[in-house]
């Protein structure tokens, strides 16, 4: 049985304060006769508001659930924006309802909504009252449409019957195309079937992708973990070893650091002895040095001073400070004559000397007993230095090896950090994983044979949806060509292309009907694919896409009528095409004497309202025009110039709009004819 | 001997070398102040003072170490090297006398700096250690304001000095890091850019030297 469209007849818009219409008549009342009619207004009058009364007044609060057409299930959700007319007005819409009376088929419905919420106040089916009751109200809409469900009716709605500003376009949407196709041409109870088919092949695949995941992460995690297991043993001797190298290398410095700890006091013990010794003995020396002074000074009188210094130094110590040598052969023989008092030069005993000045004497006894300490003060001082020596060695010995040890041991450290990381999980916790990753696989198993069960129940209605629309595919290409011919000026045509695809992510593939578009153009004179939206122009775009929606309805419908909503068809157009478009647009509601084509229009751009009433002379390139007779044309018109309520511009200029839509409507006559 | 020969030489031939190449910069520098003939005490204390602050200038120090005792700086293994020099006719002994005191009998005597023996030699340290030069004449220069009689005192207040107890060793840098009178001098150059709204670092080493030495004059109330 063929899908029936529905055909709006009749629409009142009550207490709604965007429309209060006029004193005589408030609100909007207005009959939709077979044929066009107009919406027209400028901006903010709320010309695509009343389209929406038409939607919802039909659809009421319900949406297909993310907007997503192109799912295999489409399910119904209440919309977010069910108050969306409520917003519109300061009263928040609390008394305004709508009432819309369409016919789908034989069967006249009057629906009487809510506009505060949507929600049905009452309903009638063929003059007798309903329950206001949705489950009842949308399964009657879907038996009289003949559709397998109400989310079939807002798919029709939504992508066939109603072209709105942000319109989504079929022609280049697979996924919302195999919706639609199947919408159209399935008998309901198949359609319903196909849908509950296509959910199920989606949803096994779903929790087979998820399972999936799943368990890929735990399989790859239970590979890591064997071969971290496989490699343990050399891993464990390793770290075992590196154990027990810190404990023993932490035994050893706490050895060297108590050893350190007393080299650390005996060396600066020794230190200090030595520093000490070297006081000692220097004491010692400049005491005997001071007690020769006298007696080297007397022997050489003339003698400077530095030289006075260094035979002092010279009998003092042994050394010779001239050549830094020790014990010379004149150094005892001068110190012996210093002692006895023999002459210095020529060593003549002190009898035979001349007394010419008095002999210096030296305090014998002292000296005596002063250079037997320098000698052992030498010999301390020796002694001293290689102490010091011999501990300071051995300290420095103590720490060369304590860095050694703790370099040593932070770098067992680090290893044993490092290999701790990658140490193997415990053997119990890896049989455990591979129990899981066993489970996971037959739960896989399980989950694939339930996807391939599901495949092969949709293959069942898929076959038959694929031949129904190869069935109609010439059909429908056929309208297409005629239509869009009417409009383009290039050639464009479409055809059945079988694209192959998984119904859901992932699985079988099918061969999916899908329609797609070719056209010429300046540089292609035969005619060449299309596939993206982006390939033809905005106004190509929402035309061919018109023209595709009403070569589906005239084929879907077998010849039956429908009603057509396009909202500011001009709004992308060329002013050039605006009459083929008018004509374009004219052409359906000629298609069938029940058609009802509703279109909004605004009057700033008025070149559209004659392109649609046929009102204009044609000129080079434009169609024949068939005008709506003069006196239907008012009563064709929802003029919200006068019914909603003003913006500032229209308060301000009303006249002047109101004379541009008389014009429009009403064009004066030219070259000489009468007005058309 | 060529200058690099000089340097690698008195790298290569130990503490004793080292210490109479100093020993001579200094007299120089003492020369330089007018402070010659420099009395022992005054040498050992130029000798000290150096050495704590050579790191001021980037220098390590020589002895790192000293026994202190009540008589102030002095260095036995230093005086042997003087004795060495005077030896070799680089150094002129003068004023030199029998000092009794107590117990304690020894030679006292003032040194200055051979020149005309001493100046090709010079020469040479100061091409290869010009910096150091530096150092030691503002050392010197620093030092020549506080006479012989408030040395003494001065020097004890050096912080190294004062950190340390009679009979100890101070250690300034042989085993330990912590020099305090570098520190020291280093907090009083930071504390004077402060003051003076100088940027940091900018106070030159011998800035710092000179500072230190007026802090040793007021500690010591010269």
């Amino acid at each position: 049985m063929a899908v029936r469209f529905p055909i709006y007849t009749y629409l009142k818009v009550d207490g709604f304060q965007m429309y209060p219409g006029t004193s005589d008549a408030p609100g909007i009342c207005h009959e939709f006769t077979p044929g066009l009619h107009l919406v027209a207004g400028v901006n903010g009058l709320g010309k695509s508001t009343l389209l929406l009364i038409l939607y919802h007044g039909l659809m009421g609060p319900a949406a297909i659930r993310n907007d997503d057409f192109g799912v295999a299930k489409p399910e119904l959700v209440l919309r977010r924006d069910a108050d969306r007319f409520r917003k519109r007005v300061a009263d928040a819409a609390k008394d305004a309802s709508a009432e819309v009376h369409f016919r789908i088929g034989n069967d006249h419905y009057e629906i009487i909504r809510s506009l505060h919420d949507l929600s049905l106040i009452g309903w009638k089916i063929n003059g007798a009252e309903q329950l206001p009751d949705d489950k009842l109200y949308t399964t009657s809409v879907s038996t009289s449409m003949s559709v397998g469900s109400f989310a079939d009716v807002a798919m029709i709605l939504n992508l066939i019957v109603f072209m709105f500003e942000d319109r989504g376009l079929l022609m280049w949407s697979q996924h919302a195309q195999r919706n639609v196709l199947r919408s159209l041409f399935m008998p309901p109870d198949v359609a319903n079937t196909f849908v509950d088919a296509a959910k199920a092949v989606s949803s096994a695949n779903s929790a087979y992708r998820n399972k999936l995941y799943i368990a890929n992460l735990d399989k790859k995690k239970l590979e890591k973990d064997r071969a971290a297991l496989a490699s343990a043993d050399s891993l464990s001797v390793e770290y075992n070893t590196l154990q027990m190298g810190i404990l023993a290398h932490s035994e050893a410095l706490e050895s060297l650091r108590d050893r350190r700890g007393l080299l650390t006091q005996s060396r600066e013990d020794a230190r200090t002895t030595f520093e000490t010794a070297k006081w000692q003995y220097d004491e010692i020396l400049r005491e005997i040095e001071a007690l020769k002074l006298a007696r080297i000074a007397s022997a050489f009188p003339k003698a400077e001073e530095s030289s006075h210094y260094v035979l002092a130094r010279l009998i003092g110590d042994e050394e010779c400070l001239s050549c830094g040598a020790d014990g010379g052969p004149l150094i005892e023989k001068w110190m012996k004559s210093v002692s006895s008092g023999c002459c210095l030069v020529c060593g003549a005993d002190q009898h035979a000397q001349e007394a010419v000045v008095p002999l210096v004497a030296v305090d014998a006894a002292r000296l005596t007993k002063a250079e037997a300490r320098l000698k052992k003060a030498r010999q301390s001082l020796a002694n001293a230095e290689d102490s010091e020596k011999q501990l300071s060695a051995e300290f420095d010995q103590v720490q060369i090896e304590i860095d050694r040890l703790v370099a040593e041991k932070s770098a067992n450290e680090k290893r044993v950090v490092q290999i701790a990381g990658s140490l193997p999980p415990s053997p119990p916790a890896v049989a455990e994983l591979e129990t899981r990753v066993k489970q996971q696989q037959e739960e896989l198993a399980r989950l694939r044979r339930e996807q391939t069960d599901a495949e092969f129940e949709f293959s069942k209605v898929f076959e038959p949806f694929k031949n129904l629309v190869e069935q109609k595919a010439d059909a429908i290409r056929h309208k297409f060509g005629n239509r869009i011919s009417e409009f383009l000026v290039e050639k464009a045509e479409i055809s059945l292309a079988h694209i192959r695809s998984p119904v859901g992510e992932g699985g079988q593939a099918y061969d999916w009907p899908t329609f797609q578009l070719s056209m010429t153009s300046g540089s292609f004179d035969s005619p060449s694919p299309r596939r993206n939206r982006t390939d033809v122009s905005m106004s190509q775009g929402e035309f061919i896409d018109l023209a595709f929606r009403l070569a589906l309805i005239e084929v879907a419908a077998e010849e039956g009528p429908s009603s057509m909503v396009f909202d500011a068809p001009e709004a992308s157009l060329d002013a050039l095409f605006m009459r083929r478009a008018g004509a374009f647009l004219a052409e359906f509601a000629k298609d069938n004497a029940e058609n009802r084509l509703i279109v909004t229009s605004n009057l700033t751009n008025a070149d559209m309202i004659p392109a649609l009433f046929g009102a204009y002379e044609p000129e080079e390139g434009d169609p024949q025009p068939q005008p709506i007779p003069r006196e239907q044309r008012r009563s064709r018109v929802i003029d919200l110039l006068t019914l909603a309520a003003p913006t500032s511009a229209v308060a301000l200029v009303r006249g002047r709009y109101r004379n541009m839509l008389d014009i429009a409507l009403f064009p004066p006559s030219g070259s000489g004819k009468p007005g058309l | 001997m060529s200058i690099d020969d000089l340097g690698s030489w008195i790298d290569e031939s130990g503490p004793a070398v080292r210490r109479r190449v100093r020993l001579l910069m200094l007299l120089d520098a003492a020369d330089y102040a007018v402070i010659s003939p420099v009395s022992t005490s005054r040498l050992h204390a130029l000798v000290f003072l150096a050495d704590v602050l050579s790191p001021v200038y980037g220098f390590s120090s020589l002895a790192k170490r000293i026994m202190k005792r009540r008589i102030g700086p002095y260095f036995p293994d230093i005086q042997w090297e003087v004795d060495r020099l005077v030896g070799q006719g680089l150094i002129d002994v003068s004023g030199l006398k029998k000092v009794v005191e107590g117990e304690r009998v020894f030679l006292d005597a003032s040194f200055t700096l051979n020149r005309g023996r001493a100046a090709p030699i010079l020469q040479q340290l100061d091409d290869e250690f010009l910096s150091l030069k530096d150092f030691f004449r503002e050392l010197a220069g620093a030092l020549a304001t506080v006479p012989d009689s408030d040395l003494d005192s001065a020097t004890q207040a050096d912080v190294t000095w004062e950190t340390g107890n009679q009979g100890t060793v101070i250690d300034y840098g042989e085993w330990r890091a912590k020099n305090y009178s570098q520190m020291s001098a280093d907090r009083i150059g930071e504390l004077a850019t402060e003051k003076w709204g100088l940027i940091a670092n900018e106070l030159s080493p011998g800035a710092k030297v000179n500072l230190y030495v007026q802090y040793l004059k007021r500690a010591a109330n010269v």
